[in-house]
């Protein structure tokens, strides 16, 4: 495994993934301090203001104002958490149950393999938006059961990843020294094929985090993910879709935190995957 | 003359493809090794040489079939139910190449201890164990060793590393399977002579798997020719090596290269090893043989011809 110094160089060589990072430590301080810089956490929080309906961005409103007065600001700021939230969430989970199932199906072959991957092909053969249009449709919408919905459009990706990361792991000689040594299947399987799928794994993560941001804001556009007066990105943006010629700003800031957040994400994403695969340096 | 540790008979190995066999690489073999002492089991690729090694532990593919007994002194016939307390405690393996051996990702320390604790040593004997052993294996540097990870270290070194995890629960039996082969010249010597110290130290029985007869002859006290997976002829070193009485056998000798006959060229046996994936009537080596006759049709059993065991219809003293 490389240090954190080796990336710390390779971040100041590599301009862009530095802006990557960059990016996602802002977006992830303002998530985790906006209490404390959103200029109106009441409103943040999605508390109307009806006496401030429609100001366009000035001195006391930077980003203007809603049709429930509340501040665009506070809103964007505090938008972030559950961006961040699901985007973490989701990626964990399905990288969690992708990877066991894919050890598994990797690992031990035969019908085993053969079910798990008709499986994932079977929840791949789905759009994924409308698969989890289907999973929120029936589950009733909310946070929770959107990013529920993300997870099972997910998962079978890291599957088929770690599968075949495995299934050529198991011929490597040092797993037959292994077995010859008298290791069991469990702990071979733990140590010397999970540790060797770990930098695939890492950069599938990272590229992934910003896709569910994407997807978690167009669920919530079209009304099956966070529901109002929650202050989400995809939410504020359907919010203000009616009223983009005349108040402009409603929609456009939050399009805008969820673009730098997805290309935060995927520069980050793009600079760990050269960082961690030597096949793809220059 | 102590027991034998361990006993091979009739050991065979069958590839089938969707329950069809389609290879029989292994056709019956059959030896045995007492403690302290070595067989080397020669031949050349193909013959099954290392699939005997392989199958002892029962670490075959999923397609093989495999037949014959193998029994162990204290367990009585493996199979795969107690296969689970011999493997790496009773019989430990080496592999030829040592490079691939360790995994790339993991220090050496962290590899070693995976195995002691599989040993159900517990974290400071397991550390103390791991010293001693590189010790004697002859490192020198063992902290510097033991935090490497496999890339970091020569191939010399990491085939010593080898032997240490396989000798870190002293085995009664320690297969190699050409140990030296992906090593240089110089190296290859060190490491078998190692092999051998350690063998005279500990005790157990060696099966020394090597393509090179010569590296063989210099530490088996019993020696196995394999041709087509079978023994043709097996018996003590000195004897088998000072006064070849199988055809093959003779022609693997002569085969060897040294110093003198490189300008006059290599004597090479003619033809090829019959493909596995046929059924052989008769002796496996007729079709190269000088001395064929008639009686060839007939497949040789092994029996005894000047004090060893030979599989020949033809040679008779």
């Amino acid at each position: 495994m490389k240090t954190l110094v080796e990336f710390k160089r390779y971040l100041l060589r590599n301009k862009l993934s530095l802006v990557g990072f960059l990016l996602v430590n802002f977006i992830l301080l303002v998530a985790l301090f906006a209490p404390w810089i959103a200029p109106s956490p009441k409103e943040g929080r999605g508390v109307e203001n009806i006496d401030h309906i429609g100001f366009g961005p000035g001195w006391h409103h930077w980003m203007g104002t809603d049709i429930l007065g509340r501040d665009v600001l506070s809103r964007v700021i505090y938008g972030a958490r559950p961006a961040l939230l699901i985007a973490i969430c989701v990626v964990l989970v399905a990288a969690t149950v992708g990877t066991i199932l894919g050890l598994v199906a990797g690992y031990m072959g035969g019908w085993i393999d053969e079910v798990i991957m008709r499986v994932c092909d079977l929840f791949l053969s789905f759009p994924p938006l409308l698969l989890a249009l289907v999973a929120v449709s029936l589950l009733g919408p909310g946070l929770t059961h959107a990013a529920l919905a993300l997870v099972i459009s997910w998962w079978p990706w890291y599957a088929r990843l770690v599968r075949g990361q495995a299934q050529s792991l198991k011929s490597r000689a040092f797993v037959e020294v292994a077995s010859a040594m008298g290791v069991g299947t469990f702990t071979i399987v733990r140590r010397h094929i999970f540790r060797n799928v770990t930098t695939p794994l890492i950069i599938q993560a990272a590229a992934d985090l910003g896709t569910v941001i994407l997807a978690a804001g167009s669920l919530a556009f079209i009304g099956l993910g966070a529901q109002p007066p929650q202050s989400d990105w995809g939410l504020m943006v359907a919010d203000g879709r009616g009223l983009v010629f005349d108040q402009w700003w409603v929609a456009t800031f939050p399009g805008l935190a969820i673009f730098i957040t997805v290309l935060g994400f995927n520069l980050l994403g793009d600079g760990m995957r050269d960082f961690l695969d030597p096949r793809s340096q220059k | 003359m102590s027991a034998p540790i361990i006993r091979v008979s009739n050991l065979a190995v069958d590839f089938a493809s969707k329950g069809i066999v389609v290879n029989t690489p292994l056709r019956g073999v059959s030896f045995e090794v007492e403690s302290g002492k070595t067989l080397g089991i020669v031949g050349e690729t193909g013959c099954g040489k290392t699939l005997t090694g392989l199958s002892i532990l029962n670490l075959l593919p999923p397609n093989a079939i495999r037949r014959g007994e193998i029994w162990l002194d204290g367990h009585g016939e493996l199979n795969s139910q107690n296969m689970a307390d011999v493997r790496g405690v009773q019989i430990s393996f080496i592999f030829q190449n040592p490079h691939s051996a360790f995994n790339p990702v993991f220090t050496i320390e962290k590899q070693l201890k995976i195995v002691a604790h599989r040993q159900g040593l517990d974290h400071h004997q397991g550390e103390r164990i791991i010293r001693d052993r590189l010790k004697e294996v002859g490192l020198d540097d063992i902290d510097r060793v033991l935090t490497s990870f496999p890339h970091q270290l020569s191939g010399g070194m990491l085939q010593r590393c080898m032997i240490a995890m396989a000798l870190l629960g002293i085995p009664k039996l320690l297969i190699a399977d050409e140990p030296t082969t992906a090593l240089d010249s110089t190296i290859a010597r060190q490491i078998l002579t190692l092999i051998y110290n350690l063998q005279k130290q500990y005790g157990f029985a060696l099966i020394l798997i090597s393509h090179d007869v010569g590296l063989v002859s210099d530490i088996a006290d019993n020696i196995a020719v394999l041709y087509a997976g079978r023994v043709v002829e097996t018996g003590t070193t000195n004897l088998v090596l000072s006064d070849p009485k199988h055809p093959y056998t003779r022609g693997l000798l002569q085969a060897i290269p040294s110093a003198s006959v490189v300008r006059g060229g290599l004597t090479a046996i003619p033809g090829q090893v019959p493909a596995n994936t046929l059924t052989i009537v008769g002796c496996s080596f007729a079709s190269r043989c000088s001395q064929v006759q008639a009686s060839c049709a007939n497949d040789p059993a092994l029996k005894e011809i000047a004090g060893r065991n030979v599989a020949c219809g033809v040679v008779t003293r």
